[in-house]
């Protein structure tokens, strides 16, 4: 039943842009990000602290981290299938099938940035949060198979979530989440931004 | 020892292993490498569609080239006498062409009131206006269907010597963009845009993230 509620949910969103389709540009409204909370404030994630995530991760003595604020805040993780449904939606909305991205030239950089200014968007509507959405991009060398993914040393990028359950690995084509610890590819992991 | 105390026993102990497993599990031990995202698009059918004004069309495709990291790295060399350092995710960049870009930034200036955009520390600051500019041209090739990867769009630290668009000395942050016809600066609290070779402050770049 819900299985048929999603898919409907989905196609009526279809629907929606199709029906929406003229010189204007039709988008979803942009998500507003679940966050974990400190008792009221959201609970504040400085940049040291991702450091120490990248640690829990098994990433040790990693150079090649940057950050471009000082605080952020912390998705809940159970609240990720919103971000990967208006991502979808998204790419739907112009005409693009995220699901078949792979199957041409593929670059995550650029759907991280669109999550990253998504959520930062839907953060700036409302004005109790100040702090800078941890979302990032992580770049690696395809050494080891991930899913659907195969081993084939190529470069690809990825998005990475910071959530109570800490960093999270997400390829939006394949919907592939892993943690920091568990994914496959760590040990060559060339770049990470936030 | 007699066959049901052993068996009593053993129990315990499987107990005891998958006691002291779940306790062990931390949060991220329900995201492994074989987990799959589920969308979830009944939370946003419940919000209405976010209507913006029609965007430039990326008629611009045959003229886009790509550019790579080296010869940004070499057009900052010629342009400035202490080219900063250039931190990149990507190797090459798609570099459309000029005037698609300045309509593309009239077009992203008429975007602010719809999408509500407002200074804010940490939350909006330099790096999320460029990211947002980014992130919308990049949106763009794609409802063109040219998918040959992100824009030559970055942002970059500058300490101000001499004043421009405003804005007089101390740190600041500029955006960057690259075209068919080389670097520029657009300023992004009033849309100034001008060559590299023509930004007053082009000697005192200290960073540029792409």
């Amino acid at each position: 039943m819900r299985r048929f509620f999603t898919s409907l949910a989905a196609f009526l969103l279809a629907a929606s842009y199709a029906f929406a389709e003229s010189a204007e540009m039709k988008l979803p409204a942009f998500p507003v990000p679940a966050l974990v909370l400190d008792g009221g404030p959201p609970r504040e994630v400085s940049s040291v602290r991702l450091l120490r995530e990248l640690h829990r991760g098994g990433l040790h003595g990693f150079q090649h981290f940057e950050t471009s604020d000082s605080d952020y805040a912390l998705f809940r993780s159970d609240s990720l299938g919103k971000l990967g449904a208006w991502l979808e939606s998204a790419c739907n909305s112009v005409g693009f099938d995220l699901l078949q991205a792979r199957k041409r030239n593929y670059d995550g950089t650029v759907f991280a940035r669109l999550l990253d200014v998504s959520t930062s968007l839907a953060a700036l509507r409302d004005k109790r949060l100040s702090l800078a959405m941890p979302v990032g991009v992580l770049v690696c060398q395809r050494a080891e198979a991930w899913g659907d993914l195969p081993a084939d040393r190529a470069e690809d990028a990825y998005v990475v979530f910071v959530t109570e359950a800490g960093m999270l690995i997400y390829d939006p084509p394949t919907r592939q989440l892993t943690s920091l610890g568990d994914f496959p590819n760590k040990a060559t992991i060339l770049k990470i931004r936030f | 020892m007699s066959l049901p105390l052993l068996c009593r026993l053993l129990a315990c102990c499987t107990l005891l292993a998958a006691w002291s497993r779940a306790a062990g599990a931390g949060p991220e031990d329900q995201f492994t490498r074989s987990t799959r995202l589920q969308p979830n698009f009944e939370a946003l059918a419940k919000s209405a569609l976010l209507t913006l004004p029609a965007p430039p069309a990326w008629g611009g495709s045959s003229a886009a080239t790509i550019w790579t990291i080296d010869e940004i790295k070499a057009e900052f060399a010629k342009i400035t006498d202490t080219p900063p350092q250039v931190n990149f995710v990507r190797t090459q960049f798609l570099r459309p062409d000029h005037a698609w870009m300045k309509d593309f930034k009239s077009w992203f200036r008429t975007l602010e009131k719809p999408l509500k955009i407002r200074f804010e520390d940490q939350l909006w600051d330099c790096d999320n206006y460029a990211n947002c500019f980014v992130a919308f041209a990049d949106l763009l090739a794609l409802k063109a269907g040219d998918t040959r990867g992100t824009f030559c769009i970055g942002w970059a630290t500058v300490f101000y010597r001499r004043a421009f668009a405003g804005i007089r000395s101390g740190a600041h942050a500029v955006v960057i963009v690259g075209t068919n016809q080389g670097l520029f600066i657009i300023e992004p609290q009033d849309g100034t845009m001008v060559a590299l070779k023509d930004f007053p402050n082009r000697d005192t770049i200290e960073a540029v993230y792409f």
